[in-house]
């Protein structure tokens, strides 16, 4: 038991530290599993059911880096499915499906207690936005990415790119979101913020 | 930016719901928001923008997974080594290949070398390819000798484009030209494909019978925190 518990500890540290390897070890390690599972349970296509299962390991590492997920009391697979039943719960609502209530794998009381990102919720705006970053010259977007998506300290990413100090990185940072915020107003953006 | 009441580093801790913004000032800061109709604005203009990198970074991250599926029949080559009878057969047949036939620099490439997904600008169902730089459409589209055409004469060279560029050399069997990008690839700023620089930079300096640089250059990645230490690893020990 204490070794099951040390390599959790282990994977969720280097999933923190931007390990994108050490998540897809995860992805692949139960994916047979969960089709199977979703497949049975919600009736959903085997491509639903991936896309589904991908979104619910996106969640997973939202939490993580976002803190709130620091440890965990279940196994990383009960708490997966506890993610992606609230996720194909959603998307069964949205398209009014029958489902099976029979052979729940998990207890209800974990999903209460996990936050759910907001992963998927993506409008219009969001998309747009996100186009704009492959317009982005390096190292403006990894210093995005490191400060924003991985929500890395300014001394962390000066350490991870090799910048004289934290200082440097934080002007820089300033100058690539003015960089996009004038790439926003271009792209007509504004005025519909305003809105 | 305009003087505000509140810095960058307060919007960004405000958005990015930081602990270090306690409930109280959140409140103080958008009944700021309230008065200040420019100021609102502006953050929420920032907002999007936050709102759209999690985005982008949440779709390349999902990207990666589905290339891992598309990966998974060699995965589970591996994962049937794990299986005891196998383990000994693979051991007999290595000691017998070791024994028997001198470590070939091209099988060992084989055995290791895998192509490398467009994680830049990958290819999504349903969506077409129009706003792609040519050269990654190219790479998607295993074009390699196009690939090269259209990376060389990209007129903003990125370390992204310039290890693609190296990646399409290899798959053209033309390692010296994808030894010297991957030299300057490892040195960049792109810290995404730093270690994957110097992970092909190494296989293709096996592959040209530099045996010892490759040696060197995969003892770089064998002491690194990099996910790739345990994959070089294994590859010192094939040599």
């Amino acid at each position: 038991m204490t070794i099951v518990f040390h390599n959790k500890k282990k994977i969720l540290k280097q999933i923190k530290q931007g390990n994108e390897d050490a998540l897809v070890k995860v992805y692949t390690k139960h994916k047979t599993e969960f089709i199977n599972w979703a497949r049975k349970q919600y009736k959903l296509s085997v491509e639903e059911c991936e896309d589904v299962y991908q979104d619910t390991i996106i969640a997973f590492y939202n939490n993580i880096k976002n803190d709130k997920l620091i440890e965990l009391n279940s196994s990383i697979k009960t708490y997966l499915f506890a993610i992606a039943k609230n996720i194909a719960i959603k998307r069964l609502n949205k398209s009014a499906r029958q489902i099976s209530d029979e052979n729940i794998l998990i207890e209800p009381q974990i999903c209460k207690t996990e936050h759910i990102d907001e992963v998927m919720v993506h409008n219009e705006r969001q998309q747009l936005i996100a186009g704009l970053i492959d317009k982005l010259k390096e190292p403006n977007r990894s210093i995005l990415k490191l400060y924003y998506y991985q929500n890395l300290s300014m001394s962390e990413i000066a350490k991870k790119l090799n910048y004289k100090n934290d200082k440097v990185v934080k002007a820089q940072k300033v100058r690539c979101m003015n960089e996009l915020k004038k790439m926003v107003k271009e792209m007509y953006l504004k005025d519909e913020l305003k809105g | 930016m305009e003087e505000y009441k509140y810095n960058q580093d307060q919007i960004d801790a405000y958005l990015k719901e930081d602990d270090s913004f306690s409930q109280d000032e959140r409140n103080s800061f958008e009944n700021y928001m309230d008065t200040n109709k420019d100021f609102a604005n502006e953050v929420k203009v920032q907002g999007a923008i936050i709102s759209g990198i999690n985005h982008h970074f949440n779709q390349q991250l999902k990207d990666k997974l589905k290339q891992a599926d598309k990966n998974a029949p060699k995965e589970t080559k591996v994962i049937s080594l794990q299986n005891g009878l196998l383990v000994a057969a693979s051991i007999s047949a290595i000691i017998l290949a070791y024994l028997f036939f001198p470590t070939s620099n091209s099988s060992l490439f084989e055995s290791y070398y895998q192509t490398y997904p467009n994680i830049v600008s990958p290819t999504e169902r349903g969506t077409d390819d129009v706003n792609k730089e040519p050269g990654y459409q190219y790479y998607d589209q295993r074009d390699y000798a196009n690939a090269i055409t259209a990376f060389n004469s990209q007129s903003a060279k990125t370390d992204a484009s310039n290890f693609y560029l190296a990646l399409s050399y290899i798959e053209t069997e033309n390692y010296t030209e994808a030894i010297s990008i991957l030299k300057n690839v490892a040195n960049g700023s792109d810290e995404r494909f730093v270690n994957p620089a110097i992970w092909y930079m190494a296989l293709c300096l096996h592959k040209t019978g530099q045996k010892e640089k490759a040696i060197e250059t995969m003892n770089i990645l064998v002491n690194s925190s990099s996910s790739y230490a345990e994959k070089a690893n294994n590859f010192l020990n094939d040599i």
